[in-house]
Formats: C-alpha cells, structure tokens, sequence
C-alpha cells in the first residue's frame, strides 16, 4: 500500500492494491454528480483507507428495509477528525463485519458488482460529516501517476447568462462555436466546454471528469471550477468552490458542462481554456476575439 | 351419602345449564389455501377485476392473487419491485426508465428516472441509486420536488402527508407535501452520532428516530410547534444498519426491530415489552380492523410467524420452512414462502 500525508496532514492509504482507475468525482450521473470515484482492476480485497470504526454497513442478503440501494453491498468506517470512507458494491458473501473497529490492513470485503453496477469494481466515497460535504477521495488519496491530458472537445458560448436545466436542447440551438479572428458582441457570455479525461488504466474507452476547469480572458483568470468537493444548499449538491452549480445547471449532456459566465470587455481578446487533471496535466484552447460594443 | 352426592352434581349440572360459564372466545389462523406461483401459468393481463387481492413480492415473482387463491398476475422479477395494490414499478439494477403499471399490467406512465421507486401509502418515491437522493412522482408521471443529500440515507418513512428521512449524518428531515423541511433535527449526545432508522406516527404528529452508537437512542419527537417535545429511551442492543420501527394501534404503540426479536413500547405509560424471536427480524404489519399485530423472523436456519395481541400476548406462533415476507389485509394474512404463497385466515371458536 502507499501512504501519504495529505495537505490536510491526514494519511490515507488506497482502498485496493491493484489501482485501476475507471470514474472520477462529479461525472454525470444521468440525474446526480458521481460522488465518489470507481476502482476496477478485478476482484481483490477492499481495506479501509485509515484505522476506523464500521459505523454502518448495508448486507443485500440480510438487511430488511423499505429503502433500495444501488450500492450494493457497503459499508461506511468512520475515522478520525470526522472523515467517513464508503465502500459499495461489494461481493456477496464477502463483507466483514464481525469487528468494529479496522485498521489499515483489516479487509473490509472484495470488490463485487452488486447493486446497479456494470461491472466489478469499488466504488469510493468520502465525506466529512463536520462540514457536511461529500470530498473529492482523489484530493485525499496518494498521487496516481498519469501522463494523458484531458481533452477539449467542444467549446461553445451563448450570449447572455444561461443556466438552463439537463436534457434541454435549447442552449445548442443558440449555442455558438468561436474561432479566432471572429468578432462577437462584448457583454456577459456563458461558456459551454465539451471536456473529459481518459483514462490511463484501461484500454478501451473510459472518459472521466478532470480536476480543473479555467477560462483566461487576457491573461486574467476570468472563471475557475475546481472539482474539490460537493456540499447542500437547498436539498441541491453544489460545487463547494462554486456557489450554484448544481448538477443540473452543470451538465447539459454526458460531458458537456456549463462553466458559467464571464464578461466580454469591448476589444481585441484573448480567450484561454485550461482543463487540468489530477496529476497537473493540462491541455488549453486559445481563441483570439474581436468584441464589439452590442 | 350417595344420594346426596347425586344431588350435589344435578345441582350442579342445572346450574350450568341456566348460568354456563363465560369462556372467551378463542382467535386462531387456520391456512385457508397455498400456492406455488412458479408452477402456475402466467395470467394474460387485464383480469383483474376482484377488489380483494394481494400484491405479492417473492423470490423470483411477483403479482396479483385474489383472497380465494386465484393467481391473477404474474412476472418474473428482474432486480425489484415496488408494488401495492393499485400499480407497480418493475425494475433492473442500472435502468435509467421506471415503467409504471396498473394491476392489469398496463403501463400508466414510463418516466426517465434513474433510481429505485418506493412505494408507501399511496405515494410514489424514488431514491437515487446512491442512496443518497430522493424525490417524489406526483399524479404518477412528474417529478414534484427532489432532495439531495451529502449522506446515506438511513431512515424513511411516509405518513399524513409528511415525509421522514434519516441520515448517516445524524440528520432527520421532516418534509412537507411540497417537499420543502418543515423539521430538520440533528440527532446527537452519543460517541458516534448517526441515525439508524426513523418512522413518523400515523397522523403525523410524532417521528420516532433510532440515533447513535455508545449508546443508541430511541427519541420520539413531536414534529408540531415551535420547539419540539423530544423522549429518549435507550436501547440494550446497538445496530449498525438500518433498523425497522413503526407506530401501531393508533399511535399507542411502538414497534422496534432487536437482534434477538422485538420490543414493543407502550407510549402510554413507558413500558417496554420484549418478544424474542431465535431467527432476525424481518417485517412486521398490523391485522386491519383488529389490535393485532403480526412480524415474521428468519434465516437459512430458522423462521416463524409471530401474531401478538400488544402489547405482548402471543396469539400465534408458528415455524416456517424458510425466511418469509408477509403481507396483511382485512382478516386475511398472506405469506411469501420462496416462491409459494399461503394465507391463514382468522377464525374465533
């Protein structure tokens, strides 16, 4: 296992031996942000990510209830400072519950697919039940080597300030695509980025979330969404760094994100798109611009 | 002297046939029919016209059946089922569909929701596949309001238009009709602080809440006025996962899940009744029309069907061949054995 003392000064080992890396935090979930991250690489046991204590576990087979879960099987180990660590969709057969209190080296269970999975794997949450935010666990967890770069697909704007809801088709349809040299009317613009990052550890087609999305208007950062941690406002998650993005002003399709607005001044401008991972890569979309006064 | 003895026992005799004795009546459940709905062929849809039927949700099947054993819907299962006695919402563990089904089997409405739906008096939910979300479908196609959550969801319940949820978070939210918190405690005063289970009183005017580890807490709250009126009773034994517990006859009595049965509280005066099982808790209802109770227990080793008289008279109390789910509608009690299902219906002698 590897260990890390965190900028928080917490240490947290990974979950699995075997780091196969398949979901990041906050990719679409068709009608929620992913809250934690995905780990594949086959059947191997699960251990909790610092000593603890089982605080709750959730057994297919045995628990009786009204309440459905697509995770599986899972438990949740409270740890110190008021970090608690979720591992779901556990083999059958497999949890260990028999003990309380687990250290690091302590298995937790094996990585299954129950509940609604595709395939097996672990899925990891984090949350820190203080401050009541759910954690990105990659902000936490050692440094997973990687050398792809996200990438930028699509960047598109839309006059105005537009926080339109998921599914709607409205935004591309008054969507616009800017090349360099275009002119466009100075003022308020909501930028729309068709943006992900593959994965290293599979070789067949694996888009996850980046870490960091940033927009530069002359060489100022005019806009900044880090992907750091997801807290309540209202009975909606929001970013946490970003007041208001919620997962249906975010998403307008399986990677396509609104990353909000920026102001326009009247001039020559320099446009700039950084999308960053976890492990610093960056890849960037320059559009130069001519803005006029509307 | 023999005379006189005689005498004695006509005496006697005449005695009882102008006084008798008043014995109580004796209340038995006698099993009136058993099927196995995986030897029975399918029915086409659209027969169902009977009133009287049991929803059914066993191993491999679920359906319709009549009072009289008539099976009169049947499906395979995929992952789950929500089901009652109007509609049913059959479901795949990663679907992002929920197709909507009256009793006949005709679809009603299929709405884009990806989650599991529940089903609770007459209301429609869904709870996120994280287990960590929840909305409600109002006239059985749209969404009326969502929640979402930075916990687990832990306890839930719906009673008098209000709705109860439960956070590992120690977090209970008491929602209005529109879904906006006309309640929200925070469950504390334990080593570790987290709710483990949660159930609103059936006029709503009082949410039970099982809370904390060193110790767990049982606290009943009064969900009306300004500062909520709050009784905590400590529970012997600690669980981990979510634990069942419900008010029952007409909020007089509460019914709490334990490790080696259940207790049953009488809030009227405190005091606490055990029933033991040898198999795990595994549901429980109440017997319409009467102050009956019935839960069912088990697991691969044992099972048994337990109907109490509350607080604590054991009417009945029979073993099973395997773990059961149950369900119960006028006097008739349904039982899910596998895939075979049985009734015992009440009898007085």
């Amino acid at each position: 296992m590897f260990w890390l003392i965190t900028a928080n000064g917490f240490a947290f080992q990974w979950p699995v031996e075997n780091k196969v890396l398949t979901a990041t935090f906050c990719e679409n979930r068709r009608n929620h942000f992913h809250g934690g991250i995905d780990l594949g690489g086959g059947e191997q046991e699960i251990h909790p990510i610092e000593d603890g204590e089982i605080i709750f576990y959730y057994d297919t087979r045995q628990s009786a209830g009204a309440i459905p879960t697509g995770l599986g099987n899972f438990v949740v180990v409270e740890h110190p400072r008021g970090i608690r660590s979720t591992y779901a969709h556990i083999k059958d057969d497999t949890l260990r519950v028999d003990n309380y209190l687990v250290e690091k080296k302590d298995m937790l269970g094996i990585i299954g697919e129950t509940g609604a999975s595709m395939g097996k794997h672990l899925h990891f949450e984090v949350a820190d039940k203080e401050l009541r935010q759910i954690v990105n666990p990659l902000r936490l967890l050692p440094e997973l080597a990687d050398k792809s770069s996200p990438t930028i697909n699509e960047l598109l704007l839309i006059e105005g300030d537009y926080t339109g809801q998921l599914t709607s088709s409205i935004p591309l349809l008054k969507s616009y695509s800017p090349k360099s040299g275009d002119s466009i009317s100075a003022g308020t613009w909501t930028i729309l980025l068709e943006v992900y990052d593959l994965s290293e550890y599979v070789s067949y087609f694996c888009p996850m979330s980046p870490y960091r999305l940033q927009v530069y208007l002359n060489g100022q950062m005019a806009r900044s969404l880090v992907y750091d941690g997801l807290g309540e406002k209202d009975g909606r998650l929001e970013f946490i760094q970003a007041q208001d993005v919620s997962f249906s002003t975010f998403y307008l399709d399986d990677w396509l994100v609104n990353v909000g607005q920026i102001t326009i001044p009247e001039g020559a401008v320099m446009m700039e798109l950084v999308a960053s991972d976890y492990a610093g890569n960056e890849t960037s979309r320059m559009v130069s611009l001519v803005a006029t006064r509307p | 002297m023999k005379l006189s003895i005689a005498a004695l026992l006509l005496i006697f005799v005449i005695y009882l046939l102008f006084f008798p004795a008043q014995t109580r009546p004796e209340l038995t459940f006698q099993p009136a029919w058993a099927v196995d709905v995986a030897g029975v062929p399918a029915s086409a849809a659209g027969q169902i016209e009977h009133a009287s039927v049991f929803p059914f949700d066993l191993d491999s099947f679920f359906g319709y059946i009549s009072y009289e054993g008539e099976v009169l819907l049947r499906e395979e299962k995929l992952y789950g089922v929500a089901i009652d006695e109007k509609r049913y919402i059959s479901y795949s563990s990663v679907s992002g569909n929920l197709i909507i089904q009256d009793r006949t089997g005709r679809v009603t409405a299929n709405v884009e929701a990806p989650g599991y739906p529940v089903l609770l008096n007459d209301r429609l939910f869904i709870v996120s596949t994280n287990r960590a979300g929840v909305s409600e479908l109002v006239a059985g196609e749209r969404f009326g309001w969502e929640r979402e959550y930075t916990s687990v969801i832990t306890g839930f319940d719906a009673k008098g238009g209000l709705t109860a949820v439960g956070l590992l978070d120690s977090r209970v939210q008491i929602l209005d009709g529109s879904g906006a918190v006309s309640l929200e405690l925070d469950m504390k005063g334990s080593r570790i602080n987290a709710v483990y289970g949660c159930a609103l009183s059936e006029d709503g005017s009082r949410v039970a809440v099982v809370h904390g580890i060193d110790p767990q807490y049982l606290s009943i709250v009064e969900v009306a006025g300004e500062s909520p009126e709050i009784s905590d009773y400590s529970l012997e034994t600690e669980f981990r996962t979510s634990r069942y517990l419900r008010f029952f006859g007409a909020d007089r009595f509460l019914l709490i899940e334990r490790a080696d049965g259940m207790k049953i509280l009488d809030l009227s005066d405190g005091t606490e009744y055990l029933i033991e099982s040898a198999a795990p808790f595994l549901d429980a209802g109440n017997i319409q029309n009467e102050n009956l109770i019935w839960a069912v227990f088990g697991n691969a080793r044992a099972a048994e069907l337990i109907i109490i008289e509350p607080p604590q008279k054991v009417l009945f109390r029979s073993g099973l061949t395997s773990a059961p789910s149950a369900i119960s509608k006028n006097e008739h009690i349904m039982l899910g054995l596998g895939d075979t299902l049985c009734t015992l219906k009440k009898e007085i002698h």
